[in-house]
């Protein structure tokens, strides 16, 4: 099998710009991108069905809308927004679904988790799991991109359009509330 | 990183426990592939040579106006000043230049005046003579 060669992402988004080259380029854009966006979503939405099918929600809407994107900012950026989106729209649509209110928390997504064949995680990272379900969703992206993405303030700053002093605010308090849950629920 | 973090958060470690079907993401890419539909990509053109000089084409013909401009002016300067120096290079060589023409501004007489009386004067000499 001949080697890939490496990923830039300037010659990607010219490739992506070009009628003829931006099918193949956007294959490689999936490859590069899939795991990322797939972890980040599925602590979102939890169930590895949902997150398979919120992942390619978000590709397919950035393929469709390929021709809009421009390269002004990061094709990083641009995919995270996307996901996000598509992951809030999923959560707010199976809210719906179940009767539960949109103002509610998202607490209803971890109650079938310990039977998901797709976790194998312990008591306690169920805990953790249920601890975070119960933050605002802002404070719950904040959290999960700080904390498992370990993503820097500044390009958070620049998916969710929050300053950099308000996103540290929703980290810290997010903090506070996974550890007042834990000790609540000893 | 860690110091922002809650003693029991350091105890948990970062995985969260969840996991994915085998070969997931190995066979995500070419499955979703698949299924992608047929798009439309509007190709930027690539600007022809005088749409990239053009601003500097306008910027070269404004200076070269401006510089234009600034000449007729200076031209215009330099040639009142010619004017001034012989003038007064002239007043200095006929010291009784500046009387004439005072006599000539005198109550409305021009020189044409003068040079019509002058005429009149040779006339009237002529039929003396003759």
């Amino acid at each position: 099998m001949a080697a890939r060669a490496k990923y830039d992402e300037e010659e990607i988004v010219e490739q992506l710009h070009k009628q003829d080259t931006c099918r193949t380029a956007f294959g490689r854009v999936i490859e590069h991108y899939s795991e990322q966006l797939y972890w980040h979503i599925r602590r979102m939405v939890v169930d590895h069905d949902d997150a398979n099918d919120v992942l390619q929600n978000t590709f397919i809407k950035a393929w469709t809308n390929i021709d809009n994107f421009r390269g002004d900012a990061k094709l990083s950026t641009w995919l995270y927004k996307i996901a996000i989106n598509e992951s809030i729209t999923f959560i707010n649509k199976k809210k719906v679904q179940n009767n539960i209110s949109l103002d509610d928390d998202d607490s209803f997504l971890v109650n079938s988790l310990e039977a998901d064949k797709y976790f194998d995680g312990d008591e306690a990272q169920l805990k953790l799991q249920r601890a975070i379900a119960t933050l605002p969703e802002k404070q719950r992206l904040v959290f999960n991109m700080r904390y498992y993405d370990e993503m820097k303030y500044e390009e958070m700053s620049e998916i969710l359009g929050t300053s950099v002093g308000a996103l540290k605010a929703s980290y810290h308090h997010a903090l506070k509330k996974i550890e007042s849950y834990f000790e609540n629920n000893d | 990183m860690k110091k922002e973090n809650s003693k029991i958060l350091d105890k948990l470690g970062k995985d969260p426990g969840f996991t994915v079907p085998e070969n997931y993401f190995a066979n995500f890419t070419s499955e979703l592939m698949d299924s992608l539909p047929e798009v439309k990509i509007t190709e930027e053109e690539k600007p022809t040579l005088w749409v990239r000089i053009r601003p500097f084409v306008y910027m070269a013909a404004m200076f070269a106006g401006i510089w234009v401009m600034m000449n007729i002016f200076t031209i215009g300067k330099n040639s009142s000043a010619d004017m001034q120096q012989i003038r007064s290079q002239l007043s200095k060589s006929l010291p009784a230049i500046n009387n004439v023409e005072d006599f000539m501004d005198y109550e409305g007489y021009s020189e044409y005046d003068l040079l019509y009386e002058d005429s009149l004067y040779m006339e009237s000499e002529n039929v003396k003579a003759k």
